[in-house]
């Protein structure tokens, strides 16, 4: 018998008992259809694949990457005037970063909030005026040197649950228009105006502040491991894993 | 007519810009790759994120495909590996055990405890039937995963040895190899099962359970009722 694993002495298993446990493996087998909340969720996405593919057929996205990315970015996120976003980092990063129990609920973000998804994000592209995200570092006045930098956006941005995987990749095209030239090491974090959560973000991702389903949670893109990159949504409050996928990180 | 197009036809189609190809073809095998993944992972949510995973891959990558193997076999290759990927993924991340047996009924049940098959049983025999699969899956999650993924394949799901090989991508006898010592460790784990009554042999009948769903374009594949036939 050839293998390519490691030689390692084979237990021998008498006739009758082999048969046994083949039986009984056998009789565990799944015989249920797919779910349906499961093949309504992998429908969406295999849907959404199909609607990024037709989109980026249409833009000249394959043979063309970066213009079109950078040109995204530059639609995307609108920033809030200078003096509004000091006055919201002074917030977000007191509930962000705080051991303290010091959470400032914010009811009116919340009853707000609008779960925009993609197709917010291709509104937004159609916006001529849209400027770059105004970068405010929270680490200017005290912070420490792993103090992630904070960029504050002006919406809600949305994830839903049911169309996880375009949510996400709609938001990486946002935020990581290149993911492979990311410093993750900075930890940069981007969160809406309004946005509360005193979940400390993780290190070594790109963290973004959305409403996931409608409520606040904050989503990870760790660092592209060959050609896929791991995200994580996490809950606001725990840090807990709601959701893990991985997307294609195109070369 | 879609139902005359085959699973190449399909996957051509999807890669020359047909934007339903995929989806349909998914469409055909998808309750057959869910049970792979289910019992691959062990854990419904697991195994929902890893078949999402794959199809993503496939999806990006069909223009690779060459046609060395079938298109299912290939749809099994990079659905497994994404489900085996999120395995050891999650060992790294967490170094905990994998997840637990949970029955999580609304998105697909770990332990299949009332699939046809059980119509003809009664109650008390549904429940030894339903008990002795929670303790074989229990005792499938402690193996490691490529033995485990290995003994889905072909004694689960009743693929030849050598399909299986092209799923896991590795020699014939790396599969034989792991079934085998994953058999021998199930035996040990499962030993009080082995030395039970033989009321409760859950196979009366050689093959699959009757009245098993078709659940995909292929041929059925039914575990091999005699183990000489297939000397895996």
């Amino acid at each position: 018998m050839t293998t390519d694993e490691p030689d390692e002495q084979l237990d021998t298993l008498a006739p009758a008992d082999e048969a046994r446990i083949r039986a009984l493996l056998s009789d565990a087998r799944e015989t249920d259809p797919m779910p349906a909340p499961v093949a309504t969720r992998l429908d969406e996405a295999i849907a959404g694949l199909a609607a990024e593919r037709t989109h980026a057929l249409d833009s000249g996205y394959e043979s063309n990457v970066r213009p079109l990315v950078r040109t995204r970015r530059h639609r995307v996120v609108a920033v809030l005037g200078a003096a509004a976003a000091v006055a919201v980092v002074g917030l977000a990063v007191g509930t962000f970063f705080d051991d303290d129990d010091r959470r400032v609920p914010n009811s009116t973000s919340a009853d707000t909030g609008v779960d925009r998804g993609t197709a917010a994000y291709e509104a937004e592209a159609d916006a001529e005026d849209a400027e770059e995200p105004n970068r405010v570092d929270p680490t200017d006045t005290a912070a420490t040197d792993q103090t992630p930098e904070l960029t504050v956006t002006s919406d809600p941005l949305g994830v839903h649950s049911r169309r996880l995987v375009r949510d996400l990749a709609g938001l990486r095209d946002q935020f990581l228009p290149d993911p492979r030239s990311e410093d993750y090491t900075r930890s940069p974090t981007y969160v809406p105006s309004g946005f509360t959560c005193d979940t400390a973000p993780v290190a070594n991702a790109v963290v973004v502040g959305v409403r996931y389903d409608g409520a606040p949670a904050y989503v990870a893109f760790h660092s592209p491991m060959g050609d896929s990159q791991v995200v994580d949504v996490l809950q606001c409050g725990t840090g807990d894993v709601l959701r893990s996928t991985t997307l294609p990180v195109a070369d | 007519m879609d139902a005359d197009r085959s699973d190449a036809d399909l996957l051509a189609a999807h890669v020359a810009g047909d934007p339903d190809a995929f989806g349909l073809l998914f469409a055909r095998h998808r309750d057959r790759l869910w049970a792979v993944a289910l019992r691959t992972t062990g854990d419904a949510e697991t195994a929902a994120d890893g078949l999402q995973d794959g199809l993503v891959a496939a999806f990006r990558r069909a223009g690779s495909f060459r046609g060395d193997a079938a298109v299912t076999t290939w749809l099994h290759r990079v659905v497994v590996n994404a489900c085996l990927d999120r395995l050891r993924a999650a060992k790294v991340r967490r170094a905990d055990a994998l997840p637990d047996d949970l029955d999580d009924g609304g998105r697909g049940s770990v332990v299949t405890a009332n699939d046809e098959s059980d119509e003809h049983l009664d109650p008390a025999e549904h429940g030894l039937r339903s008990e002795r699969r929670t303790q074989v899956l229990a005792a499938l999650r402690q193996l490691p995963v490529e033995q485990r993924a290995a003994l889905v394949l072909v004694d689960m799901e009743g693929y030849p040895v050598s399909e299986a090989a092209e799923i896991l991508d590795c020699a014939v006898g790396t599969v034989k190899s792991r079934c085998s010592r994953g058999r021998a460790r199930l035996a040990v784990l499962l030993r009080p099962l082995l030395d039970a009554d033989d009321e409760t042999d859950p196979t009366p009948e050689s093959g699959n359970p009757r009245a098993t769903p078709d659940v995909g374009s292929m041929s059925r594949r039914g575990p091999p009722g005699d183990p000489a036939a297939d000397p895996v």
